[in-house]
């Protein structure tokens, strides 16, 4: 779970998954609930804070201030439900190999969530409109509406995630020198990234691709991948409520009998910036023997790479940071 | 130092949770500080600044990682170590084994304390922004518990679970005030015969 500050519950779901796929066990229905509960709270979390760091690039500098103030006061609105549900605002320690570690106890404080989430669902509408206002958007975003280039998306599920919706059999990672082949500059063969594809080919995964995938979503330019982002959010939202009004506080959540074993297990999760996917191998203790992780960067590179062709270099440094990548987490370190 | 002290975040690598929980008050730093953060803008290291706070375990196989903290630090007055890698290593010190890919060399992450002097330091995982306003506040007018508290959190090599059985409970310190198992960031403590004990399942 500590493995990222942003995608912390994706991980930790993720982990978990491939932690039961081995024991052989399952979470009962209120855990899989507050599970995803929680996974789409963060996935909400993380938009939003892309949205802060995004929003310079969008925003003529005007409007930039106020704008920045709202959606951070947004974002703590944000982390205290987090906090109440998953138990810290980052890395919740509710996620558990079995369930969910705690059960909201009361319906009190689930109907004062719900509360607060439709208030969120409401400032956010109001942000977008700001965002979405063409008079005040900078020039930017012409270009990235004008670049348009096909894509292959990849997506397991809309809200959660599913090992059962993609062929595991087709991924592969390869560094990124290979990937490349020898025609590097020096600077960049020190690269540590790897590169990972499905049946040998570039795949897109993250937003866009699990609403195209699952939704009818078409816009193919640069600017979609935005744009899907700050729908996903009122989705989100939308589908927290609806299953916040499933959740009941006097049923388990968690199952009690876990006895470590031998084998082999992969958990599949759709985390904010796309697919990810965890590796596990336990001995006969029930030791990690081995542990391989596939985020969903490692999937968009090719991607980042090939629709920065042919625009203009002051362009350069947003079009990293519109696909969200994970490769420094901070998209602003990227010095072009 | 004046009115509104520039403050620096450098990160040297890690979660990233640490510099985006300072980003969460943000709406109140900016009234009583200048907040340099590559998440909100392009820093620069070798501007002249007030106070760095540094986050992220430092990786002493990274001779320019090194190199930059060193330069950090011999250019300000007040260096803060926020978060529990910076601070005493936390999780990286404790697990990272190395030896793996795709850099295979890289295997042993320090607290930062390990390479330079730390004034102040505040440990969580991430800690609550809120006490890093506090201290800023109490830098600011030079007094305040804070200043004690952090500053010999940054003299702490250790600050774990294990290191409070070690150090407080078996040494007999203990006063049952249960103030260790509100701020444990796993809740892997519990409270058995009003001793904090660790959760054996929280443990692997």
């Amino acid at each position: 779970m500590r493995i990222c500050g942003l995608c912390h519950t994706a991980h930790g779901i993720a982990a978990v998954e491939a932690f039961e796929d081995v024991l052989g066990i399952s979470p009962p229905a209120n855990g899989r609930l507050l599970r995803e509960i929680l996974g789409l709270l963060n996935r909400v979390q993380s938009h939003l804070i892309h949205l802060i760091l995004i929003t310079p690039d969008i925003i003529r500098k005007e409007y930039l201030e106020d704008l920045l103030i709202e959606e951070i006061k947004l974002l703590n609105k944000i982390n205290d439900i987090i906090t109440r549900i998953g138990g810290s605002p980052t890395h919740p320690p509710y996620i558990v190999i079995g369930g969910f570690g705690k059960t909201p106890a009361e319906k009190k404080t689930i109907s004062e969530q719900l509360k607060n989430i439709s208030n969120i669902l409401e400032k956010y509408r109001n942000i977008m409109k700001i965002l979405t206002d063409e008079n005040k958007q900078n020039r930017k975003i012409e270009i990235l509406k004008a670049k348009t280039y096909d894509t292959k998306p990849l997506a397991s599920h809309l809200f959660y995630g599913d090992k059962y919706n993609i062929n595991l059999q087709k991924l592969n990672t390869i560094h990124y020198e290979k990937y490349r082949g020898n025609n590097l500059p020096k600077e960049v063969s020190k690269t540590t990234s790897l590169v990972a594809l499905y049946g040998n080919n570039a795949v897109e995964v993250g937003p866009r691709s699990r609403l195209m995938v699952y939704r009818e979503f078409q816009d193919n330019s640069l600017w979609g991948l935005q744009y899907a982002r700050m729908l996903e959010v009122e989705l989100s939202l939308l589908r927290i409520m609806e299953l916040l009004e499933q959740v009941d506080s006097n049923e388990p959540s968690k199952s009690r009998s876990i006895v470590f074993k031998r084998g082999r297990g992969v958990g599949v999760y759709e985390a904010p910036r796309g697919t990810l996917i965890h590796f596990v191998e336990l001995d006969s203790e029930g030791r990690v023997s081995s542990y391989k992780i596939i985020v969903p960067t490692m999937f968009n590179i090719p991607y980042i790479e090939s629709s920065a062709k042919n625009l203009p270099a002051f362009i350069a440094s947003t079009i990293p940071r519109i696909y969200d990548p994970c490769i420094p987490c901070a998209t602003h370190i990227i010095k072009v | 130092m004046g009115e509104k002290p520039k403050i620096l975040v450098y990160d040297l690598g890690g979660c990233e949770g640490c510099p985006l929980s300072i980003l969460r008050v943000y709406p109140e730093l900016r009234n009583m500080a200048e907040l340099y953060t590559h998440h909100l803008r392009e820093i620069d290291i070798d501007m002249e600044y007030d106070i760095a706070v540094i986050t992220g375990p430092i990786c002493i196989n990274e001779p320019e990682d090194v190199n930059t903290l060193r330069r950090i630090r011999s250019k300000v007055n007040t260096l803060i170590a926020y978060g529990s890698c910076a601070s005493v290593g936390g999780i990286t010190l404790l697990f990272c084994r190395g030896g793996q890919e795709p850099r295979p060399e890289h295997r042993t992450f320090q607290p930062i304390s390990a390479i330079v002097n730390v004034d102040y330091a505040i440990p969580g995982c991430p800690p609550a922004p809120n006490l890093f306003i506090a201290l800023i506040n109490s830098i600011k007018s030079g007094r305040g518990h804070f200043l004690h508290l952090f500053a010999s959190v940054a003299k702490a090599k250790k600050l774990s679970g294990f290191d409070l059985l070690d150090t407080i409970v078996l040494t007999g310190l203990c006063i049952s005030c249960g103030a260790c198992i509100i701020s444990c960031p796993t809740n892997a403590l519990q409270m058995i015969d009003r001793n904090p004990d660790l959760i054996v399942e929280k443990m692997y």
